[in-house]
């Protein structure tokens, strides 16, 4: 149960529009308990029909639930990549436009303004660098338990059903993430560009105390759990994933999340 | 089994446009398949429909249930057993009808898998009627009695609609360069995937366009050139962006889903008002200034950063261990079956026919030899054994040369 807990968790901390769109993780293993308390093989004629009938519901029931899980994910996931793709090329232009306008060599330099907008703009750009890799999480917290209850289904029926699953699930549109990878790398290059030159000192320390708000927040909590879940797995496994080694990992549970803004 | 990638895409390219040099489409959804009706066969794909409606209950339930793969893994089977052509409905519900039970052995057949794993690369090949056919069958079981509906829908959309698409046809081979697929992947920078979200109508006429930058890129020019996002109709996109698969639809959502962003921009009052007592906390903190704000984004950045960072690596991690899982499986399973003919060959000697036969069956030549080894000396126990020994030492010995041939 410890990965129901987490992804309840994650799914808690996520952004509210998210919340509904993710793993069915706890229905779908009570299905797999009801296929696993039915054993019938379909095989052994002499088992009365209902028992046979409620194997073969229950193990349909759950392919299906699977099926329509993942048209969730797909769905939920290209929407919102459509929309990143839109806010990416707008902030683009955006910030083109600025620059043409008030920056330093634009048409219409203007010191306050410029800076104004810039300011806004950064924040703009962090949030959506954000937004847009806790949509990655998302696709990998959701593949991670597709991978989980397949694995917990064959465990517990001998089937085979895990293997061929899960190479499908692979090529899904919401688990393949290039473009929003992409995305999240051009956005950190933009913020380069945006940033102005770094200053040392205690940034770490006061931005810590500001920190605790919205998509950061998310963010914080995705690194934790993800660390969480990697920490260690009972039935240790070719399949499985090593241990997450996070550098800092002390300084992101120090950000600590008494985040007295609640997300909204 | 067919002999090209189980994707649905092309089969429209095939019949109604020329050999497209550039932009490829992959509609694995039968959204931009089903217009081909409206030009030419739409008798045939009626009957195909009317056909279908033999199918029982169950072999709907379960097609459908197959549909919200989101995949074409069950066309890909479909496209298996049923013809390219019309094939009677008898045969279509009845192999439709078998699958079910198959189903039941929990994998879909490892071949359809199989066929699957090499669709990324395959996407933009070229492909036979089959896939048509397995179009036409996916669409028609599930959503016979909508299939009229549809078709009526998609002509009130547009009245001009069959122009659009003849223009769309003429404008083939003069298809932009510029949205031409530049992804790492193999998939072709966009993809129509239908998303069955309910048998019902809903899913026909809500077909998934995959939206890349380049593609936007070319909506935002296209767009542009029409006069901004205000003058601009879905319609006259449409006829600029000249990309194939590209339905009026797409560009009407995504216009829609444009114009709201850009009316609504990325730094709007509202967020602010949201962050306000963030903003507030900030203040009271003492971090007035804009550096203590730029401060915290940096670090907002790079924990984002990090995470991004730990995300990438636990997917490739994650693609590594199933590609490992299936190359294992795969030795595993070849193993297993030789070991089975093995055993069987050498049980008894009245098993010498059938292993015989069944050896042959094997993929592997030798392990034909080795059936002939065991047949010299039928009913020996002890001379059987020793075969044993040495077909177990061959096997081991032939185990790598197998497992290439094996993968596909």
């Amino acid at each position: 149960m410890k990965f129901g807990k987490r992804l309840k968790q994650q799914i808690q901390d996520s952004l509210p529009e998210w919340r509904d769109k993710f793993l069915s993780y706890k229905e779908l293993k009570k299905l797999v308990k009801l296929i696993s308390a039915a054993p019938t093989r379909r095989n052994e004629s002499w088992r009365s029909r209902n028992e046979s009938l409620k194997y073969g519901k229950a193990e349909s029931d759950f392919v299906y639930l699977l099926d329509i899980e993942i048209d969730k994910f797909n769905g939920f996931f290209m929407e919102q990549e459509e929309e990143f793709v839109i806010r990416h090329e707008n902030l683009k232009q955006k910030i083109k436009r600025v620059v043409d306008l008030w920056g330093p060599n634009g048409i219409h330099p203007s010191e306050e303004n410029y800076k104004e907008e810039m300011e806004k703009i950064r924040k703009a750009i962090v949030d959506f660098h954000g937004e847009m890799v806790l949509l990655v999480n998302y696709s990998n917290i959701n593949y991670t338990g597709l991978a989980k209850i397949l694995k917990k289904y064959d465990k517990r029926t001998g089937g085979l059903l895990r293997l061929p699953f899960i190479q499908k699930v692979l090529v899904q549109p919401f688990f393949t993430t290039d473009i929003i990878s992409n995305l999240v790398k051009e956005c950190e290059s933009i913020i380069d560009t945006v940033f102005p030159a770094e200053e040392a000192a205690e940034r770490a320390k006061e931005a810590i105390v500001v920190a605790g708000e919205g998509i950061f927040r998310n963010t914080v909590k995705a690194l934790l759990t993800m660390q969480e879940i990697r920490k260690g797995s009972s039935t240790q496994s070719p399949f499985s994933l090593p241990p997450l080694n996070l550098p800092d990992s002390d300084l992101i549970q120090s950000i600590q999340l008494n985040a007295a803004v609640p997300i909204v | 089994m067919s002999s090209s990638s189980p994707v649905l895409p092309t089969p429209l390219d095939n019949k109604y446009m020329k050999p497209p040099d550039s932009f490829q489409l992959s509609p694995i959804r039968e959204m931009t398949v089903n217009p081909s009706p409206l030009q030419s066969t739409s008798s045939n794909s009626n009957t195909r429909s009317t056909g279908h409606t033999f199918s029982s209950p169950d072999v709907v339930s379960f097609s459908s249930a197959s549909q919200h793969e989101r995949q074409h893994q069950p066309s890909s089977f479909v496209s298996q057993t049923l013809g390219e052509d019309s094939v009677s409905s008898e045969l279509h519900s009845a192999t439709f009808i078998s699958q079910p039970q198959e189903s039941d052995e929990i994998s879909w057949g490892p071949d359809p898998f199989q066929d699957m794993l090499g669709f990324p690369e395959n996407v933009s090949v070229q492909h036979d009627q089959v896939e048509n056919g397995a179009c036409y069958t996916n669409d028609d079981n599930v959503k016979q009695s909508d299939f009229g509906e549809w078709v009526d829908k998609l002509m009130s959309i547009d009245d001009s609609y069959d122009p659009n698409w003849s223009q769309l046809l003429g404008d083939d081979n003069e298809s932009e360069p510029k949205p031409k697929p530049i992804q790492q992947q193999n998939v072709p920078s966009k993809e129509v995937k239908g998303l069955p979200s309910s048998p019902s109508t809903a899913s026909q006429t809500k077909p998934r366009m995959r939206w890349t930058p380049e593609l936007h890129e070319a909506f935002v020019e296209a767009v542009n050139q029409l006069g901004g996002s205000e003058k601009a109709t879905p319609k006259g996109v449409l006829n600029l962006m000249k990309v194939k698969g590209l339905t009026i639809y797409h560009v009407k959502s995504h216009l829609q889903k444009y114009r709201t962003a850009r009316y609504k921009p990325e730094t709007p009052e509202g967020t602010s008002e949201k962050k306000l007592s963030s903003i507030e906390e900030m203040k009271s903190l003492d971090l007035k200034t804009s550096k203590g704000i730029t401060e915290a984004l940096r670090l907002q950045m790079e924990l984002q950063k990090r995470l991004h960072e730990q995300l990438e690596i636990q997917r490739k991690l994650q693609i590594q261990i199933e590609n490992q899982g299936k190359r294992l499986q795969m030795m595993f399973e070849q193993q297993r079956e030789m070991g089975d003919s093995k055993f069987k060959d050498s049980s008894s000697s009245s098993l010498d026919e059938p292993s015989n036969s069944e050896a042959p069956k094997e993929e592997n030549e030798k392990l034909g030899s080795e059936s002939c080894i065991t047949k010299a000396g039928p009913g020996e126990s002890s001379r059987d054994e020793s075969t044993k020994q040495e077909m177990a030492d061959e096997a081991q010995i032939s185990v790598p040369p197998p497992t290439k041939r094996v993968k596909t």
